[in-house]
C-alpha cells in the first residue's frame, strides 16, 4: 500500500470524527492528537512487522483506537457535565443581577423622590436608572467581549 | 434500534471512565519529564494486561478534561518521524489531586474487599 492511501484512510476516519464532534477549537486539537497517535502507532508497527502489509497494520491501528463513534461519544460524556453546570450557574447569575439591578433603581427612585419632595417623580426616576443599567450591562457585555479568555494553565505552551 | 445498556454493563462503562481518568493522572505523574498520549495508552495497556478495555482514542477526551481541570499540563515535542507531538506532565494541582484520590482508592478498595469478603461468606453459608 503506497503512502498516498494510507493517508487517505487516515484522512477519512478523521473525517469520519469530525461530523460527529462540534465545530471548534477544543474538536481540532483532538483531531490534532489523534492523528499523532496513529501515525506514531503505525511507525511502530511498520518498525516490528517490517513484511507486513502497511494496510493491515493501519487497520489494527485504527480498531485498536476505536470507533468515530466511540471516540465522539466519549468526548462528549466528558464535555456535556461541566457544560451543563456552568450553563445553570450563568443563569443564576444573570437572574440575580437583574433582581439587583431593578431593587437598587427602585430604592434609589424612592431616595430621591422623598428628598426632593416629590419634584423628581418616582416613577421616572426608576424608569431613568434602569435604562442606565441596561446600558451599563451592555457595555460590560462588550469589554468582556473584547478581552482575550485565558484558559491555558500557567505552563501550557499550546 | 441500539439495545439499552443492561445495568452491569452501563456500571462498567461508568465504573471504567472514573478509574481511567485516574489511571491516567497515575501514568503521567511516573514521567516527571513528562509523556506524550501514545505512550500513555501504551503503557495503560502494559500495566493493566488489558482489564481496564481502554479504547487508545477515548484516551484523548480524558486528557483533554484534564487539562482543562488544570491538572495536567502540555507542552510541544519535535518528532523526527511526523508531526510535533504534545508532552503531558502532571501539574502542582495534578500532583496533589493523584495523591488524594490514591489515599481515598486505597480506602475505598479495602473496605470493599472487606465487603466482598463477608458477602462471599453469607452466599457460602445459603449454599
Amino acid at each position: 500500500m503506497e503512502e498516498e492511501d494510507l493517508k487517505r484512510t487516515i484522512d477519512e476516519f478523521m473525517d469520519r470524527i469530525r461530523r460527529e464532534l462540534p465545530d471548534s477549537p477544543e474538536t481540532e486539537d483532538l483531531l490534532e492528537d489523534l492523528y499523532t497517535h496513529i501515525r506514531d502507532s503505525l511507525n511502530d508497527r511498520m518498525e516490528a512487522w517490517p513484511d507486513e502489509d502497511p494496510s493491515v497494520l493501519l487497520r489494527e491501528v485504527l480498531e485498536d483506537l476505536g470507533t468515530p463513534e466511540e471516540i465522539a461519544a466519549e468526548f462528549g460524556q466528558l464535555e456535556l457535565a461541566p457544560a451543563q453546570e456552568e450553563g445553570a450557574f450563568r443563569g443564576r447569575q444573570l437572574v440575580l443581577r437583574l433582581v439587583v439591578a431593578v431593587l437598587v433603581a427602585v430604592l434609589a427612585s424612592a431616595l430621591v423622590s422623598t428628598m426632593t419632595n416629590n419634584r423628581v417623580d418616582f416613577v421616572q426616576a426608576v424608569v431613568v436608572l434602569l435604562a442606565f443599567a441596561v446600558a451599563e450591562w451592555f457595555i460590560r457585555a462588550w469589554q468582556l467581549s473584547q478581552s482575550p479568555t485565558v484558559c491555558a494553565g500557567p505552563g501550557d505552551r499550546l | 434500534m441500539k439495545r439499552p445498556l443492561r445495568f452491569e454493563e452501563s456500571w462498567r462503562v461508568e465504573l471504567r471512565r472514573g478509574l481511567l481518568q485516574f489511571a491516567v493522572l497515575a501514568v503521567v505523574g511516573l514521567h516527571k519529564e513528562g509523556i506524550h498520549g501514545y505512550g500513555i495508552a501504551r503503557e495503560l495497556r502494559a500495566r493493566t494486561d488489558g482489564v481496564m478495555e481502554v479504547k487508545e482514542g477515548t484516551l484523548y477526551p480524558i486528557l483533554h478534561r484534564l487539562k482543562k481541570e488544570r491538572l495536567l499540563n502540555v507542552r510541544a515535542e519535535r518528532s523526527d518521524t511526523g508531526p510535533r507531538r504534545k508532552v503531558y506532565v502532571l501539574t502542582g494541582e495534578g500532583d496533589r489531586v493523584l495523591r488524594e484520590l490514591t489515599v481515598n482508592l486505597r480506602v475505598l478498595f479495602e473496605k470493599l474487599e472487606a465487603l466482598m469478603d463477608d458477602g462471599r461468606g453469607g452466599l457460602e453459608e445459603n449454599d
